[in-house]
């Protein structure tokens, strides 16, 4: 049997003076860079409608690009949007644009207290719906494409139940339908959490408070090799600026409007009200039998946020004839960012949603 | 000096008292007299009692009546002045003694003058009334002083189970000994002090004294959620070190090894995580984590508790009342909202609706014959 650990001391001196070296060679790179070129979205686009904190934008088609299908992207409460549209070689919006998809996306905003009070039927029955009213009459449809990203997922899908005549296509992308999937740990320790007393307490709940729930999931990986790993690609421009942008979403969380918080929680985490047709939404309840329109549904095999399980529980309640899914072999946030993905992804979107035009 | 003597100047402090008094009351009589009007117009006029008066009042001018009145206060002050001298009327202390050159002797003479005041002093009825209740006084605090002992030993006696029972923490345990120390520790000091402030209060600060007692509670909880929390990350980090020097056993009997800083990290972080994970998926992590969280919670409801009772002894708004102004708001935002959009405000259902020109930015269309 050998000693495991035969680290020679130059050679681990050598380490060391190699990582200073890129340090000072990651810190030339850092002082070139400003805050602005790292703001996030990099493709064009407009507001076109508003309410309160909620702003709708379109991305007008290239201008080569015509274009009779178009998407309206519905994210999660807990993160910002522009996710997917990181950056030039990693945007989901601006490969659907190449595709000739139209794309819109609702923009939630940062509540303010003021907006603790709002509900889950304010946000799915008031702005996805005012949202969905505007595109159906800018667009001259009955209905439109709605692709629900995470808990945006979760919410098109409560609104497709609720609205199905205003729907034409469902697409729900890292969605939670079962949240009693154990193999997902925010699964598990929601179970012990009392979301009245944290809204009581808190009011709206922070974004910091929910970010450190997620960095928890991986301690070691997302607090520190993650930190130590950059150090080995400082001197590599593009691989820092994509880090920055990465890490600037991550801590970009704005907080929750507190009695929506409350509803999701005790309804969806704790109850798991949602296949078992329990969810009450503006005094109606959410069957999601009534979701018959066209349906695919992607997830991520290593998905440690929303469990495969999890995802793929919604073939067994929608009540579509029309059910699709996909899977990719990365985790949560390689949904949005990974090369691989971009390639296969939107792709996937837009010949799906062609085909059912 | 004897008692005799005592009774005597006694007497004669009295006599002078009582005479200053009468005369100070007699001189200012005749100040609030003189400063009654002249009601007698004639020879033989009427007093106030209604009897002719045989001395006709002074009906003299103003300034003399005043001057007059003047006179009769500052003769009273005088007599009032005349009874504070009475401590110079008493005999004086027996005079130092002299010693054998003629100089005095100022302690022995204070020594003496101490002791016979003290004779003096028991020899007073009252004073001797006061000694024995002293005494009586002295064995109530014995008695007092014993009942404190035994209640403290009371109170003091579970935590002596708490250190005595107490072992050195056993690593190899599935909960370790430190933890169920932890637990101890917590339940005495619940059975203990915690108690005494389950005491009901009473009077004005009876409610001031309830929110304190709450909070004291919260915190209490919250510091014991906090440390069996950070016991279990603990138990946690060791285990991970546990099976990280499993891992390079097991490298070392394959023959691998880790030749670099960057390697021992990863594998590290590797079998780190992994313990993490699997301590965060139990049972008891997540209840530990949400007894923490709830626990913040309630601390943090009765800090803002404590917190709107001064901002409303101030003035301030309160966050109480700041989250009831939110509340009327999102209501007046949605009955804005029904308004606009030309419904009633929205309650319970939402019927199919056409697309509607929205305030800002949305276009009414005829209903497509697209599906």
């Amino acid at each position: 049997m050998q000693f495991p650990i035969d680290i020679d001391p130059a050679a681990a001196l050598g380490e060391l003076v190699e990582l200073n070296q890129k340090i000072v060679n990651g810190m030339e790179t850092l002082s070139r860079t400003r805050q602005e070129d790292i703001t996030p979205g990099v493709t064009p686009k407009e507001e076109v409608w508003r309410r309160d904190n909620v702003v709708l934008y379109r991305y007008p088609s290239p201008a080569n690009k015509s274009s009779d299908v178009s998407v309206l992207i519905v994210y999660a409460l807990v993160n910002r949007p522009y996710m997917v549209d990181l950056q030039e070689d990693r945007s989901l919006v601006q490969e659907l644009l190449n595709l000739g998809v139209d794309v819109y996306l609702i923009d939630w905003g940062y509540p303010g207290p003021s907006d603790r009070w709002l509900t889950l039927d304010d946000y799915i029955n008031g702005y996805i719906d005012d949202c969905v009213d505007f595109l159906r009459s800018s667009t001259d449809r009955e209905s439109v494409n709605l692709l629900g990203i995470c808990q945006g997922g979760t919410f098109s899908l409560c609104y497709s139940a609720l609205h199905p005549d205003k729907v034409r296509n469902l697409i729900t992308m890292v969605t939670p339908v079962d949240f009693h999937s154990w193999d997902g740990l925010l699964n598990v320790w929601a179970q012990h959490v009392d979301p009245d007393l944290m809204v009581e307490a808190m009011g709206n709940i922070p974004g910091e408070f929910l970010n450190f729930g997620f960095l928890m999931l991986k301690p070691f990986q997302l607090g520190l090799r993650k930190y130590v790993d950059l150090i080995d690609r400082l001197d590599d421009e593009k691989h820092l600026m994509n880090f920055l942008r990465m890490e600037n979403w991550i801590y970009d969380s704005p907080d929750q409007a507190g009695e929506a918080y409350r509803q999701f929680a005790k309804d969806f985490y704790i109850g798991n009200k949602l296949i078992k047709g329990e969810v009450v939404i503006g005094g109606r309840p959410v069957d999601l039998a009534q979701v018959k329109m066209p349906l695919l549904n992607l997830y991520a095999d290593h998905d440690h946020l929303v469990p495969p399980g999890s995802s793929i529980a919604l073939k067994d309640y929608a009540g579509t004839s029309d059910y699709t899914a996909q899977a990719f072999p990365v985790g949560h946030i390689g949904m949005y960012v990974s090369g691989k993905v971009q390639r296969e992804l939107p792709p996937t979107i837009a010949s799906w949603l062609e085909n059912r035009a | 000096m004897d008692l005799a003597d005592w009774g005597q100047q006694v007497e004669t402090m009295l006599e002078v008292i009582a005479e200053g008094q009468q005369k100070t009351w007699e001189s200012w009589q005749g100040a609030i007299s003189a400063l009654v009007p002249d009601n007698t117009d004639n020879e033989g006029g009427v007093d106030r009692s209604g009897e002719p008066s045989e001395t006709p009042l002074p009906g003299a001018s103003a300034a003399a009546a005043m001057a007059g009145v003047a006179e009769s206060f500052f003769a009273g002050y005088n007599t009032m002045l005349a009874m504070f001298d009475l401590p110079a009327m008493t005999p004086s202390p027996a005079k130092p003694k002299s010693g054998a050159a003629g100089a005095e002797d100022l302690p022995g003479a204070i020594t003496d003058a101490g002791r016979l005041f003290q004779q003096q002093m028991m020899l007073f009825p009252p004073w001797a009334a006061g000694q024995h209740l002293l005494q009586l006084l002295g064995l109530s605090l014995q008695e007092i002083q014993k009942l404190q002992r035994e209640s403290f030993q009371k109170l003091a006696e579970p935590w002596h189970g708490v250190g005595k029972s107490g072992q050195a923490p056993d690593l190899d345990a599935d909960q370790s000994a430190l933890m169920k120390f932890s637990g101890r520790y917590w339940d005495t000091f619940e059975r203990t002090f915690v108690r005494l402030l389950e005491t009901p209060s009473a009077g004005y600060t009876r409610d001031f004294e309830q929110r304190s007692i709450r909070s004291s509670k919260a915190w209490f909880e919250f510091r014991s959620a906090s440390f069996d929390y950070l016991l279990l990350l603990g138990e946690a980090g060791r285990q991970a070190l546990v099976e990280f020097t499993s891992e390079l056993v097991s490298m070392g009997s394959q023959g691998k090894t880790i030749t670099s800083l960057k390697e021992l990290l990863r594998e590290w972080t590797k079998v780190a995580d992994r313990v993490m994970i699997r301590t965060f998926s139990s049972e008891r992590y997540a209840r530990a984590q949400g007894r923490l969280l709830n626990a913040a919670m309630t601390y943090r409801l009765e800090e803002r508790a404590a917190a709107d009772s001064i901002l409303k002894m101030s003035h301030l708004p309160a966050r109480s009342e700041v989250d009831g102004l939110g509340r009327e708001i999102t209501a007046l935002r949605r009955q804005l909202r029904a308004v606009q959009d030309g419904q009633s405000p929205r309650t319970a259902t939402n019927a199919k609706s056409k697309p509607q020109a929205a305030s800002t930015g949305k276009k009414a269309k005829p209903k497509s014959a697209k599906e």
